[in-house]
């Protein structure tokens, strides 16, 4: 019996309660998709745009969640951030409801400028979106600020970026869930200060109308949100590293080469995002070639160390599967499922055929859905296992794996072939020529509807312990 | 005498003065339609985004037309009845308000008037083009589909003898592991670099010393693309520079597209007679991407927008023939 | 006196930001892409007699219309297009340069007289030439070169032209009424084969990230790359500045390990 943090439950409910809905709506955007709810299709856009900004700020405050859990086994995170972050980003969800709810803004999550400004929504529901992503980027950046501040009260920046190691010095022992998370929070706070300044930009345009380059803005708009879900990721799987090892029975310790890595991470993951912009001939092609070679560098520390590390640690290990261990094992695979997208579609000349294909949301939602949403419910399990300690039945929850994973790879597979056959992203009907793209669609809807039976099995097992924390949380 | 000459001039020119005037109109109106019209509708061309022009003056009064012209916000707000179904018609594509003035409105009604001549009806919106059935994965996609679903089933199963290899708990050499990590950290390396170097020159920029047979400037802008052989470089060239309604490329040329946008950002996605990618470039406002591209096949091919450019975005579409 | 040292600097800065702004490529230029030139005989400055297509036989040519006794822009045109190939380099092995007489009362000792004027007697790579009335006809007209004598002054009324030939056919054309550096650079830069992905529409980006270097054909980095530098540099500014506070808070004394850190331990 370990009590439950009780923000950590909180947010555990927000997430619980927003993922379903959110979920829906990507049904909803397949099947207008297959050309089924053909009346309601105007809507398309505006769901895309909620879908998008949705599920990555519910996965990011997820992961982030997370990350404040595991810190709190160290340090202290303060407890009045915790609230301001709670709160933010229920105001910045409200705001965001309501314009596209009312307003029906539809900029796409990452509102390429000048978009915002020139669809067929009105003004202000533009101007909500923007102070929506105000709130939750102020907040955001509060938040990761102050769990800096709680590892620095414990480390120093040298330790807890284990520099000691790579000086070949493994005292003080620093758990690699630490170095992982304070370098995804440095890199945070590059990526929302980036997204501070977008925001900047589009408030200077509304104010005094000097227009922004649309280069720049888009470089910006893509290191801000490239970098927000790649850290994300990190998050999570700095969470498989903390937890993990107590089902293995087995330690999964830092050392120099994963200080290595990760320090390699912290310093790749801020060039990684050039690869959003290989189709704008306009930028150098320097930087083009560094996009590609960061994208593929920072594949080799993540497989090499952190997927070979978490197969040695379970290889011939006296596992304890539960649901948790189950999620995190898959959530890793999913990660490297994903990855591999990726990779492929940073490659320069694949991308040519890949770029805004349905090969982009494909690779993003292997590794968000199987890889992060998986590894962040292992960890949400976990934690509420551990408070209420109640019988697990194995059986059940294999079955709850299962569902997922069977609707989710279904689901990733109709993306992949509809990416491989040239279908473009975010269409809301397709023509003639690419009426395969709706039949995969109407597949994709299936398995879609699969994945969230698995969820609600998922709910059950982990709400009713999730409630009975509730009751002891400190 | 001077006075004489003016009178008389005044004498000869009055007369004509409305037809000239109306002219005007419509040459002004024929500017205002290209900037403001074109990119959703024709006149005589067939349904696009909104429906076909040609004898709207005919179909609705002239009053409705002017009013639905200046303020379709307005009217389709208070639910006017052919405004609505003309919204149920297209898609539920909403008519933006446009800004326009009264008199503008005029102009361009004269305009229709004098481009859509007296056939009463227009061509109806288009039935929806029968669905074509799946085409083959050309090389390039299946390549990239099949690299893949290679090394992802090569992930997953590693993965599974790891997770199946719990049912046998043992001690584990990790200096033996380390070792092999040590190989594979090699060997992934090398095969990154390889895939680097082996890639790269398959980038689509800087052609150098390479002379395009033919340069086409596009501008894109929300709903459509539009094709020129002199660059338009704000929506002010509209109805000035002249445009191409159909392009023709010769087969094995080598073809400079300079891509830029009006509006928003769009993508310039070059579709062949397979519908797959062939080449794309995005279409920035404020820069032009020059996109150099060699078409063998002959055939039709079609231009989507890749990069999401709000509610008509997958609408937006142009094409070309190579012969 | 301070208010209007100031005023002289913004005037200064802003002719100067006027000049950075390329003007892209206008609708009179973008009409003579790809045109075939027609092929005419010249008679050069030392009296030799060659058809045009032999200066653009084995590699490109730059041509400029110009006559000898224009009191205007020509002269002053001509020292800036040496001036400008001088500072982009690559004259002679990429390109060569032909100033054609447009004026059919110039001789060839007016044209030598002109090139000895401007220090290009000698150079291998300039080509100064006059043509007969024809073959004059032909090439004005086939690249749209406006030219009008005026008998009253005495002079011709033009504007200026600068086009770069490649097996025949243009591959760029300047219409220079007002000269302009950097497009005339980037030119020169296409002359020599280089590849220039990147030309701006004009006065649409403003602090923008990359411009073109016409004098190095390289693209260099402008004053939006700060912007897109500054928050990797907050980031480590943040990253150090809490991490130096935290650590000075801790010199008193090390909190205790939380009662989770200790079960994890435990669990080692």
């Amino acid at each position: 019996m370990r009590p439950a943090n009780s923000y950590t439950l909180y947010w555990m409910g927000v997430t619980f309660l927003l993922f379903p809905i959110l979920i829906l709506l990507g049904i909803y955007m397949r099947t207008v998709q297959a050309g089924g709810l053909a009346g309601t299709v105007t809507w398309f856009y505006p769901m895309m745009t909620l879908h998008g900004v949705g599920m990555v700020g519910v996965w990011y405050v997820a992961a982030m969640a997370c990350a404040a859990d595991i810190l709190g086994r160290y340090t202290e995170p303060s407890p009045a951030v915790r609230g301001l972050a709670l709160g933010g980003t229920l105001v910045g969800v409200l705001l965001l409801l309501a314009c596209v709810f009312l307003g029906k803004f539809a900029g796409g999550w990452y509102f390429l400028y000048p978009l915002p400004f020139k669809g067929e929504w009105p003004a202000w529901s533009a101007v909500a979106f923007l102070l929506s992503l105000t709130v939750l980027g102020a907040t955001w950046l509060v938040w990761t600020l102050d769990l800096l501040r709680a590892i620095a009260k414990k480390y120093t920046l040298t330790q807890a970026l284990g520099w000691h190691y790579l000086a070949g010095r493994d005292e003080p022992a620093i758990p690699p869930s630490i170095m992982i998370i304070t370098v995804s929070l440095i890199a945070g706070v590059a990526a929302l200060a980036a997204g501070v300044i977008v925001l900047v930009l589009f408030y200077q345009e509304l104010f005094t109308g000097a227009a922004s380059d649309a280069l720049m803005v888009k470089n910006l708009t893509f290191f801000f949100g490239h970098t927000l879900v790649n850290l994300a990721m990190y998050l999570g799987v700095a969470a498989a590293y903390e937890v993990l090892p107590q089902y293995a029975g087995r330690p999964w310790k830092a050392n120099k080469i994963v200080a290595i890595s990760w320090n390699t991470v912290l310093l790749i993951v801020l060039f990684a995002y050039f690869h959003h912009l290989y189709m704008d001939f306009v930028q150098p092609g320097t930087l083009q070639y560094i996009g590609q070679i960061a994208s593929y560098a920072s594949a080799i520390p993540a497989a090499v160390v952190t997927i070979f590390g978490a197969l040695l640690l379970v290889y011939r290990a006296r596992m304890r599967w539960n649901l948790a261990s189950l999620l995190f094992f898959l959530g890793l695979i999913g990660w490297a499922v994903g990855g591999m997208g990726a990779v492929i579609d940073s490659t320069i000349s694949a991308n040519v055929r890949l770029h805004n294909t349905l090969w982009v949301p494909a690779h993003f939602h292997t590794y968000m859905l199987a890889g992060l949403v998986f590894l962040v419910f292992a960890y949400f399990y976990h934690c509420s296992q551990e408070a209420a300690a109640e019988p697990e039945r194995a059986g059940r929850q294999k079955l709850v794996s299962v569902l997922m994973v069977a609707g989710a790879y279904g689901f990733f597979l109709m993306f992949y072939l509809s990416g491989a056959y040239s279908v473009p992203r975010r269409f809301a009907t397709y023509p003639a020529e690419l009426a395969h793209g709706g039949a995969f669609s109407a597949i994709a809807a299936v398995f879609a509807t699969v994945f969230l039976v698995g969820f609600l099995l998922y709910l059950a097992e982990t709400g009713s312990r999730w409630y009975k924390a509730m009751q002891t949380a400190s | 005498m001077r006075y004489l000459a003016a009178v008389l001039l005044l004498c000869v020119l009055v007369p004509f003065a409305p037809a000239r005037a109306e002219n005007e109109a419509a040459d002004r109106g024929r500017i205002l339609f290209e900037q403001k019209c074109a990119s959703c509708h024709t006149i005589g061309g067939g349904a696009r985004v909104g429906p076909d022009l040609q004898g709207a003056h005919q179909r609705r009064s002239e009053e409705w037309l002017l009013r639905f012209v200046t303020e379709p916000d307005r009217m389709i707000a208070e639910k006017d009845e052919i405004a609505v179904r003309l919204v149920e018609q297209f898609n539920r594509i909403v008519m933006p308000n446009l800004g326009l003035q009264a008199s503008e409105a005029r102009e361009l009604l004269a305009h229709i008037k004098l481009v859509g001549g007296t056939q009463a009806a227009a061509a109806p919106p288009q039935p929806a083009a029968a669905p074509l059935p799946r085409p083959d994965l050309i090389a390039p996609q299946s390549i990239v589909l099949g690299v893949f679903l290679f090394v992802s089933a090569i992930i997953v199963l590693v993965f599974a003898w790891v997770g199946f290899s719990t049912r046998q708990p043992e001690e584990v050499n990790v200096k033996k592991a380390y070792g092999f990590r040590k190989a594979l950290f090699a060997t992934a390396s090398a095969v990154v670099v390889a895939t680097l170097v082996m890639t790269m020159p398959g980038a689509p920029y800087a052609v150098a010393s390479l002379k395009a047979d033919r340069i086409v400037y596009v501008a894109a802008r929300q709903f459509d693309f539009v094709f020129s052989d002199e660059p338009i470089t704000s929506a002010a060239d509209l109805g000035r520079i002249p445009t191409m309604r159909h392009l023709d490329l010769p087969a094995n040329a080598l073809v400079e597209f300079r891509v830029t946008s009006l509006d928003v950002n769009h993508g310039f996605g070059v579709y062949g007679p397979e519908r797959q990618l062939l080449a794309q470039t995005q279409a920035m406002p404020g820069y032009v991407n020059r996109l150099r591209v060699s078409l063998a096949q002959p055939g039709h091919y079609k231009v989507f927008c890749l990069e999401y450019c709000a509610a008509g975005h997958h609408a937006m579409q142009s094409g070309f023939d190579v012969k | 006196m301070g208010i209007r040292l100031l005023i002289g600097a913004c005037a200064v800065i802003l002719s100067l930001a006027a000049q950075g702004a390329a003007p892209g490529v206008s609708v009179q230029e973008s009409r003579l892409i790809d045109r075939a030139v027609p092929d005419i005989p010249l008679q050069l400055a030392d009296g030799r007699s060659v058809q045009i297509s032999e200066l653009w036989r084995d590699r490109p040519l730059l041509v400029t219309f110009f006559y000898r006794r224009c009191s205007g822009v020509c002269i002053p045109f001509l020292e800036w297009v040496r001036n400008a190939t001088r500072e982009a380099g690559g004259i002679g092995g990429d390109y060569r340069v032909l100033a054609l007489s447009f004026d059919d009362a110039d001789t060839a000792s007016d044209v030598a007289a002109q090139a000895a004027a401007l220090g290009l007697r000698d150079s291998p790579h300039w080509f100064f030439a006059v043509a007969n009335r024809e073959a004059l006809a032909r090439i004005t007209g086939a690249l749209d070169f406006w030219h009008r004598y005026d008998p009253a002054r005495r002079q011709y009324e033009h504007n200026a032209l600068i086009v770069g030939i490649e097996d025949g056919r243009v591959m760029r054309a300047l219409v220079a009424s007002g000269v302009e550096g950097g497009r005339m650079r980037e030119l020169v830069w296409e002359l020599r084969g280089s590849f220039i992905p990147f030309y701006a529409v004009p006065g649409q980006t403003a602090l923008s990230c990359f411009t073109f270097d016409a004098v190095s054909g390289e693209t260099r980095l402008d004053w939006g790359m700060l912007l897109l530098m500054l928050p990797a540099l907050l980031a480590l500014a943040a990253a150090v500045g809490i991490f130096a506070l935290g650590s000075r808070r801790n010199r008193g004394g090390m909190k205790t390990i939380a009662p989770g850190g200790a079960w994890i331990t435990s669990h080692r």
